[in-house]
């Protein structure tokens, strides 16, 4: 209907005016690229209160839905990490990787009549999600300084900014994720009576907090470098399993976490 | 590495020795606390099925109810096949017609419902006389497009739980209002309402749980965010070895 169709269409402009932004701040247009940052971020916004008034919840319960909140949390995190001079070069890649779940979105089934399931009515339900998927955008932009770090090894610079630029990002990431964590077992608690039971979306999300921390307490000097490189790859490869894999894959279908 | 600065390091102490209380407290209820998975049939008259659970509580289904959303409708647009002769395509949909899925549509609570160019139908429309909560399968928009109702999705569980210490009388019966997220306690004992019979609707699995260590895992809980963000936020951040677009540092 008149709703769908709006939708439909923000879903393919918000993410080409993010393209537009990208390369606006590749080709140091900085002026240009943050006021098109802002007028995506402005229609990202207008699709997520548009996904709202077609279910009347927070929508927050498909895959759908988290996506285009993922790629609505990008420019506040951006704006509070360029408070740092020394990070605003990272504009480019919030643009670029902001763009990337409104692509995946577009490509599924959208849901825009969801409801809220019985096991969703709960207070913990939006800080839970919302601080994993600040955690996530934060992941994200970290990993990006990680490809960075690789491509500067390549072309012979110095990576030691991208490096201290991927340590400061998840920094800022860790605390988000922790309490998405600790907060999803004091739901669990009250919802199945248990605040562990090793569902495949809980253990994976475990792995993957555990391989964040275990990069953070890698030194970042000498022989130890490159470890920390590994860990860092290694814990965003399994925040898209925790995210993405557990969703789809059915082997490690999660049967707690499946809310239609 | 700058990571000693007092409120990194504090904070990471923090962080150590909430995963110790943690797992402290998870020892104390794997190996003190006590839960108990039953089904319960539930009773829909005055007769009361009880049932002894962990040895010292008996307990009953007294009422369980699925309270649901209204219905979302399917729209459907009678349209000419082969099958069906283009002259008995008319505007307004019969069963002669073959349909096609054009959308969907929410109706408002009071039963009317808004369908942009397809019309609407005021309230009560989709509601049957006679209050309740019965809906319509299918009615008929104005310009002639078919609804027809999906399948109801649950809103809320509500299970009335009677507990009664075993070989006590029937006055120190207990009444309790169990939900999903909200789970219903009685001396110590948490009940949570865990899944239902989707086909007859007459039996609830209950979960009784004692957690001693409860309190303890929550503190330790508590303590991990509080120390993360003190050792994430708290510390002076590393020092860059330029400002700008590490790009332009030169080897």
């Amino acid at each position: 209907m008149t709703i769908s169709f709006t939708i439909a269409a923000l879903l393919k402009i918000a993410p080409a005016i993010l393209v537009l932004a990208a390369a606006c701040f590749i080709m140091r247009r900085m002026r240009a690229g943050t006021w098109l940052f802002v007028a995506a971020w402005a229609t990202v916004l207008l699709l997520f209160a548009f996904n709202g008034i077609a279910c009347g919840h927070v929508p927050l319960g498909s895959m759908y839905h988290v996506m285009v909140f993922l790629a609505a949390c990008f420019f506040p995190l951006y704006l509070w990490l360029a408070r740092d001079p020394g990070l605003r070069w990272l504009a480019s890649s919030f643009a670029v990787v902001s763009a990337l779940p409104l692509v995946g979105a577009s490509f599924m089934e959208r849901d825009i009549l969801w409801r809220r399931a019985p096991a969703l009515q709960s207070p913990w339900f939006i800080p839970h999600v919302t601080a994993y998927l600040i955690a996530y955008a934060f992941a994200a932009i970290a990993f990006t300084c990680l490809i960075s770090v690789w491509w500067a090894g390549i072309r012979r610079r110095d990576p030691a900014g991208h490096s201290t630029a991927a340590d400061a990002v998840i920094r800022m990431m860790l605390p988000f994720m922790t309490f998405g964590l600790c907060s999803g077992a004091i739901w669990a608690d009250a919802a199945w009576g248990t605040y562990w039971s090793w569902d495949p979306k809980e253990t994976w999300s475990l792995i993957t907090w555990a391989l964040y921390v275990a990069f953070l307490h890698v030194p970042r000097t000498g022989r130890w470098r490159p470890a920390g490189h590994v860990l860092h790859a290694l814990a965003f490869l399994a925040l898209l399993t925790t995210f993405l894999l557990v969703n789809i894959v059915p082997r490690l279908s999660s049967t707690l976490h499946s809310y239609g | 590495m700058n990571l000693t600065f007092r409120g990194m390091v504090s904070g990471r102490s923090l962080v150590h020795l909430t995963i110790v209380v943690i797992l402290a407290g998870a020892c104390v209820d794997h190996f003190l606390g006590t839960q108990q998975e039953t089904w319960l049939k539930v009773s829909h008259d005055d007769s009361r099925t009880w049932q002894q659970v962990i040895g010292e509580l008996d307990v009953a289904a007294a009422m369980f109810d699925v309270k649901s959303y209204p219905p979302d409708y399917a729209m459907y647009r009678a349209v000419a096949t082969a099958a069906v002769p283009r002259i008995a395509v008319s505007d307004v949909a019969s069963e002669a017609l073959d349909y096609e899925l054009i959308g969907k549509v929410r109706p408002a609570d009071d039963g009317s419902v808004q369908a942009g160019r397809h019309g609407s139908l005021p309230p009560g429309s989709l509601l049957f006389p006679g209050g309740g909560d019965r809906w319509s399968t299918q009615a008929v928009m104005p310009d002639g497009t078919l609804l027809h109702a999906l399948n109801r999705v649950d809103s809320d569980y509500l299970l009335n739980l009677l507990v009664n210490p075993t070989g006590s009388d029937t006055a120190a019966t207990a009444s309790l209002l169990v939900r999903v997220n909200h789970p219903a306690e009685y001396r110590g004992w948490r009940f949570y309402l865990m899944s239902y019979d989707r086909a007859t609707r007459d039996a609830v699995l209950v979960r009784i749980r004692r957690a001693p260590g409860r309190s303890t895992v929550f503190t330790g809980i508590l303590l991990l965010v509080i120390g993360t963000c003190l050792s994430c936020f708290g510390g002076r951040q590393p020092e860059r070895p330029q400002a700008g677009n590490p790009d332009m540092v030169r080897e």
